[in-house]
């Protein structure tokens, strides 16, 4: 890898002052990163890839989608990297610029899903991926990505990531109230959807 | 929070299991809970939900994705380098910036301001496009082919000649009374007023103000 950062123009001093959100070790990664070590980088990846990917495809269904949508994050971070000031800890805004890469390539994908949750199974997925729900593991995923995206950045934010709800609230920008009402009404649409198809299983 | 009656919402029970309620809200719904079937399997059906998500298996991503990752990476870094380097010297200037971005902002829109006023003022003095005759201008026009006034100051006043007659200028808007050129009057008037003759070689009449009255001297016309 290439050293993004020229030595001697970064702001320590600011980025220092500015980082208090940020645990030292994290603070160091950031720091080795913004003076050109490329080893830096090569550890978030290390550290992060399979975080990010996984909500990739909890967030698309689709491995290779969430593949692409990996590779166009980690981009993304890498450029925006020496920016971040640390008002946050770093795992909130790698999820951050993620996530928000995600909604963008996502919703561009397919039309935004209402908000009530009528259509158990989305119906862009096609017959095949509905049949291959059968599987209680799969049912679930499935059921995940009929949700509507709101709903479903927060439960996959809450319980296959296992953020607390004001990890949640920065990652999304929200109050910690806002995630609260989100996820639970993104369990309560889950467990209609499963309802509905255990009833469809023969 | 108020009493969980007749059953704790489906929001508060989430947030309980989640362990993400203030002391006081989550004794509360453990004191409902204990007196309430109905939220009991409520919750416990929210437990399933929150199970079967977590039992999802997480995935590993390709192996191959982490070269595809520093492949990117290695394409774009030169032009990341580049942009960093445009905005480490940009935030270099941004005090800089900051102290005379205010100056800029007023030199542009007094600039704007000048054009503005400037093409208004253009505007004003192309004048208006039909133009009302000042009373001397009206006089002074004819209409095309006929003479063009000639004047001429004779006995201390101004005339002003159209088609050989001879008018004083700011004459009273009075009909004149005629005097015949060849009357006693009008000999008289010519010996007291020799100026009256000169103008009487270049013209047919003379209209002036005789002692506050409007006379013609007509030249052609007999006396009675």
């Amino acid at each position: 890898m290439v050293a993004r950062a020229v030595p001697g123009t970064a702001p320590v001093v600011a980025a220092a002052a500015e980082a208090a959100a940020l645990g030292g070790e994290e603070r160091a990664l950031v720091e080795r990163h913004r003076y050109g070590d490329p080893k830096a980088f090569e550890e978030i990846y290390e550290r992060f890839g399979e975080m990010v990917f996984n909500l990739a495809l909890r967030l698309s269904g689709d491995r290779d989608e969430a593949a692409d949508l990996t590779q166009e994050a980690f981009l993304r971070i890498y450029r925006h990297l020496g920016k971040f000031r640390g008002g946050s800890s770093l795992k909130t805004w790698v999820y951050r610029v993620a996530l928000n890469l995600c909604r963008s390539k996502l919703s561009r994908r397919r039309p935004a899903e209402p908000l009530d949750d009528a259509e158990p199974v989305d119906p862009a997925r096609g017959p095949e991926s509905q049949a291959l729900a059968g599987d209680a593991g799969r049912q679930v995923a499935t059921a995940l990505t009929a949700l509507p995206p709101a709903f479903r950045e927060a439960v996959v934010l809450r319980d296959l990531e296992g953020l607390a709800y004001q990890e949640i609230a920065e990652v999304l920008g929200v109050r910690t109230g806002t995630v609260r009402s989100r996820i639970a009404r993104g369990r309560e649409a889950l467990r209609r959807l499963l309802a509905r198809a255990e009833e469809s299983t023969p | 929070m108020t009493a969980l009656h007749p059953h704790a919402p489906t929001e508060l029970l989430s947030a309980y299991l989640d362990g993400e309620l203030p002391a006081g809200d989550g004794r509360r719904v453990e004191e409902h809970l204990a007196l309430c079937p109905s939220c009991r399997a409520e919750l416990t059906s929210l437990h399933r939900v929150i199970d079967s998500l977590r039992r999802l298996e997480r995935t590993a991503p390709p192996p191959a994705l982490a070269q595809h990752v520093q492949r990117r990476i290695a394409l774009d870094a030169p032009r990341v380098t580049a942009l960093g380097r445009f905005e480490d010297e940009l935030a270099r200037l941004r005090p800089l910036i900051a102290i005379f971005m205010p100056f800029a902002v007023v030199v542009a829109l007094a600039t704007i301001l000048y054009f503005f006023a400037s093409s208004l003022d253009r505007l004003e003095n192309r004048g208006p496009a039909i133009v009302i005759p000042t009373p001397e201008a009206a006089r002074a026009y004819r209409e095309p082919g006929t003479d063009v006034p000639d004047r001429r100051e004779a006995g201390g006043r101004t005339f002003e000649r159209t088609a050989g007659a001879w008018r004083q200028l700011d004459l009273p808007p009075t009909i004149p009374r005629t005097i015949p050129a060849g009357s006693p009057e009008a000999a008289t008037l010519l010996a007291a007023h020799p100026w009256l003759a000169d103008l009487l070689v270049d013209g047919e009449s003379v209209t002036f103000l005789l002692e506050n009255e409007v006379v013609r001297l007509q030249e052609g016309e007999t006396g009675t």
